[in-house]
């Protein structure tokens, strides 16, 4: 019996036990295990799901709210949602008489993140903060302040609270976790046996014709401590299966509402290059993406993780313009990129290395290229540094690139981004069905063009990559971004990396 | 193509280059040509050596074969009579088909009216060779060119132009559409009929071809027509020029890449609605040359013979591969000496040859011979 078996039996074991749990579920029995989110940042998921009691239901939304600045309610922010109905058991209730069409309908009422005064601020603080951050983990590279302003600017309805005391509150708040769980400032302090990891990939399955509770309850404003807070209330959430095919479960619309994103959720390194708000995208009828938020710095690799089917590959192909997002804003560099065709997108700065190589095999690996420098010549100053770390290329110059290998192909894909300078690289899980010494030297290559200041925003499912060559991560889950913060902070957490990979430290 | 490239290649010369391997089988398609006229070749002088009446027992009989090759010397000029015609038929649906290939390669667009081009050019040259009438009737080779060179180029910008107008009305709508492209374009296909006869009356147009281009050079005991050679001179360069630009020009390195993954194109950067619009209008140019060269050919012109065409058009795309320029010449060629060398052997069998060449080409490799599109 090898380790490799224990770790397969292992796997299996928690599948079933989760299995069995989703139909406990399915049965409408409460599980045995309960997932209670003690930590303040439970699965965003369940927090949007959180079923607000209907006295309460203003109170509930008020404190999601204002809970990004430090929520200066009568609740402090780390403190759990009432965690008494389980998520998921919101979903299990059957709701007949619902109407699938009618709930797609995008965008029932103004959302603030997409409202366009909402645009022109937003950053708005950031000169104004003269106070230096008290985070060590953020205090990087100097651009600490900007990046703790940059995080608020993205929390929801900003700009109805006043950015500098609850700013401050929150840079409270996130002391505090600091000193419980130095290495966990997003996530602080998960209890392993509250929240079984093996819960969260099974959610999707659970779907049926649910309609959440607080249907009637009008968007309106509430005070918290005499600061008006102008309320969202959710659409009706719904799920509904297939009605053309029974057996499949779409994934249900969802609320076009960001994601109660905490705010060391995101933490870049500079200003941001990239920015994802809201962003969803279908796929034909499926709805893939649920409002995407994502900060991809100036300088670095952010790395893109999440299991199978999160949406990775959906989300770069979206900021490519290969998909059209339907709501939200991508904007590079400031200027808004979502709707526009691929190659305006390209021409903005995007070199992309798609999931599928995208190699034109008929070609030449020298056409190809000369087809991906745009500018009709190539730098020789490049071209040598890409000898230099894809020797195959030199070798195979005049060879049609549909007879070089895997690992051949794969490396002029990412040559032909990179052939030129540009602002953003977007790679798509460049080490897929590679073998070992050539991930290595395809991961050196990455490690390379990082060194030159190169931004890039990865897709890899290798985490032992994803590690090394990563600054900061973000990971994906059923559509939407889960968690994100530093590399170094996931790959120091087997608990993260449990919970929200389904990564076990053995594996590694 | 970039023009540093060709210093990129002086530095690596010396690099080994892979040969052989998947290369191989491309090149089988290119000797499937002379394979055929061989075949013909045997095929004619079999059935010669036959003696009357035999019935297919006769073939075990070695007589028949020890007679083959006297009766191959035989037959050679009728051979050499039918090469020569079914290469320049193979020619002329080339410059129609060639076009299609490359608008179904770039943007997986299925042009059913296509064959509106065909007839469009066809009429249009008419017109000016009868407007020409004078040069055209004249025993002069020179002048005589210069009608069927104004013909031809009125031909192919007067399709050229209602390529571009076809496109922005007709196709750009149905992008990614089969069915509705089918049902559209040839929608446009009915259109352009009516109005040719609107324009043209609704009767067949009789021409001669110039005086001389009539008749036919004798060579090695064979009468080979003048304007087949035209024709295949005219093929020959056109594919030429193809190949020049497709291969060593930015936009053919364009094109040929759309071809094989568009999205990765615009991915790259590259416009390649715009490309693909050039491309639509170069096919319809194409088309309209091949109408006129065919309506010289045939000496007649009627609205329908560019549907009609569209038949032989659609077998020469599918077997030579989907966005292949080079397999659309093989394949063109094919089509036309099959049809030929059948017509001679079994006239009854002539319609059904080119069904059967495509079954065959198809058995063997089921995407065409030499498919540059993906199977989508």
């Amino acid at each position: 019996m090898s380790d490799d078996e224990d770790k397969i039996n292992l796997r299996v074991d928690r599948l079933a036990a989760a299995m069995d749990a989703a139909r406990a579920r399915a049965r409408g029995e409460q599980p045995a295990e309960a997932p209670k989110p003690r930590a303040e940042a439970p699965p965003p998921v369940s927090e949007e799901f959180a079923p607000p009691e209907p006295g309460a239901s203003l109170q509930e939304a008020g404190r999601l709210a204002a809970r990004p600045f430090g929520a200066a309610g009568e609740e402090p922010a780390p403190v759990a949602p009432a965690p008494e109905p389980a998520p998921e058991d919101v979903r299990e209730e059957a709701w007949p008489d619902m109407d699938p069409v009618a709930e797609v309908a995008p965008e029932p009422e103004p959302a603030s993140w997409s409202d366009p005064a909402f645009e022109p601020d937003p950053e708005p603080g950031p000169e104004a903060d003269p106070e230096p951050d008290p985070d060590p983990f953020q205090a990087r590279d100097g651009f600490a302040p900007e990046v703790q302003d940059g995080d608020v600017a993205d929390a929801p309805a900003e700009d109805e609270v006043p950015a500098e005391p609850d700013f401050l509150e929150h840079q409270d708040a996130e002391e505090d976790w600091s000193e419980d769980a130095p290495h966990a400032i997003d996530a602080p302090a998960i209890d392993d046996d509250a929240i079984p990891a093996e819960t969260g990939p099974l959610v999707l399955s659970e779907y049926h014709q649910v309609e959440d509770q607080d249907d009637g309850v009008d968007p309106g404003s509430a005070a918290v401590d005499d600061q008006p807070i102008h309320i969202r209330v959710e659409p009706p959430v719904t799920y509904w299966e297939d009605p053309e095919d029974p057996g499949v479960t779409l994934v249900p619309p969802l609320p076009e509402t960001p994601l109660p994103v905490t705010p060391s959720i995101l933490a870049p390194r500079g200003p941001a290059l990239l920015r994802l708000s809201g962003v969803h995208t279908d796929i034909g009828r499926y709805h893939i993406l649920h409002g995407v938020d994502l900060e991809v710095p100036t300088g670095g690799v952010t790395m893109l993780l999440g299991r199978n089917g999160a949406g990775k590959t959906t989300t770069l192909r979206t900021i490519m313009g290969l998909w059209r997002a339907r709501a939200g804003t991508i904007t590079l560099g400031g200027q808004e990129i979502q709707g526009q065709r691929p190659h305006r997108i390209a021409r903005a700065g995007i070199g992309f290395v798609p999931e599928d190589m995208g190699i034109f095999a008929d070609l030449t690996v020298a056409e190809n290229m000369a087809l991906a420098a745009r500018s009709g010549r190539i730098s020789r100053d490049r071209l040598d540094w890409i000898f230099r770390v894809f020797p195959a290329l030199d070798q195979f110059w005049r060879a049609r690139a549909g007879t070089l290998s895997g690992g051949q192909k794969q490396m002029l894909s990412v040559a032909r981004a990179v052939i030129e300078k540009r602002r953003l690289y977007l790679i798509d899980e460049p080490t897929k069905g590679l073998a070992p010494a050539i991930v290595t030297s395809l991961a050196g290559a990455l490690k390379d063009l990082k060194s030159q200041g190169a931004s890039i925003l990865m897709v890899e499912q290798n985490f032992a990559v994803a590690a090394e060559l990563g600054d900061t991560a973000a990971v994906m889950e059923d559509g939407r971004i889960v968690w994100a913060g530093e590399m170094a902070e996931l790959a120091g957490s087997p608990d993260l990396q449990a919970r929200y990979l389904g990564l076990n430290v053995e594996a590694l | 193509m970039s023009s540093s490239t060709p210093d990129v290649g002086a530095i690596h010369a010396t690099t080994p280059r892979r040969i052989g391997g998947r290369r191989f089988p491309a090149l089988v398609p290119l000797l499937l040509v002379p394979g055929l006229v061989i075949l013909g070749l045997v095929a004619m002088a079999l059935q010669a050596s036959l003696p009357e009446g035999a019935g297919w027992a006769a073939l075990l009989d070695p007589a028949t074969w020890s007679g083959l090759p006297m009766a191959a010397i035989a037959i050679q000029p009728s051979w050499l009579t039918l090469t020569v015609s079914g290469l320049a038929m193979g020619m002329m649906i080339f410059l129609m088909a060639s076009g299609l290939t490359l608008v179904f390669g770039l943007m997986d667009v299925i042009n059913f009216g296509h064959g509106a081009f065909i007839s469009v050019g066809a009429f249009v040259g008419a017109s000016v060779l009868f407007a020409y009438a004078s040069w055209v009737g004249a025993p002069d080779l020179g002048l005589n060119l210069a009608a069927v060179a104004l013909a031809v180029l009125a031909a192919m910008a007067a399709t050229g132009a209602m390529g571009l107008v076809f496109e922005r009305v007709i196709v750009r709508p149905v992008y990614g559409a089969h069915l509705k492209q089918i049902l559209v374009t040839m929608g446009g296909l009915i259109i352009a009929e009516q109005l040719i006869h609107v324009i043209w009356g609704p009767d067949e147009i009789f021409l001669s071809r110039p005086e001389t281009l009539k008749g036919a050079l004798t060579w090695q005991g064979a009468a080979l027509e003048k304007y087949r050679l035209l024709a295949v001179a005219v093929g020959l360069v056109v594919f030429a020029l193809m190949g020049l630009v497709l291969r060593f020009s930015r936009i053919g390195l364009i094109v040929r890449a759309g071809v094989q993954n568009g999205e990765m194109v615009e991915a790259m950067g590259y416009r390649l609605s715009r490309i693909f619009v050039l491309v639509f209008v170069a096919g319809s140019a194409l088309a309209g040359l091949g109408g006129v060269m065919w309506a010289m050919y045939q000496e007649v012109v009627t609205a329908q013979m560019g549907a009609e065409l569209m038949v032989l058009v659609f077998i020469v795309v599918i077997i030579g591969g989907l966005g292949s320029v080079e397999g659309c010449f093989i394949g063109a060629l094919l089509v036309g000496l099959t049809q030929n060398y059948t017509a001679f052997l079994e006239p009854k069998m002539a319609l059904v040859s080119n069904i059967g060449l495509m079954v065959l080409i198809l058995m063997w490799r089921p995407q065409g011979m030499l498919p540059v599109v993906r199977a989508k």
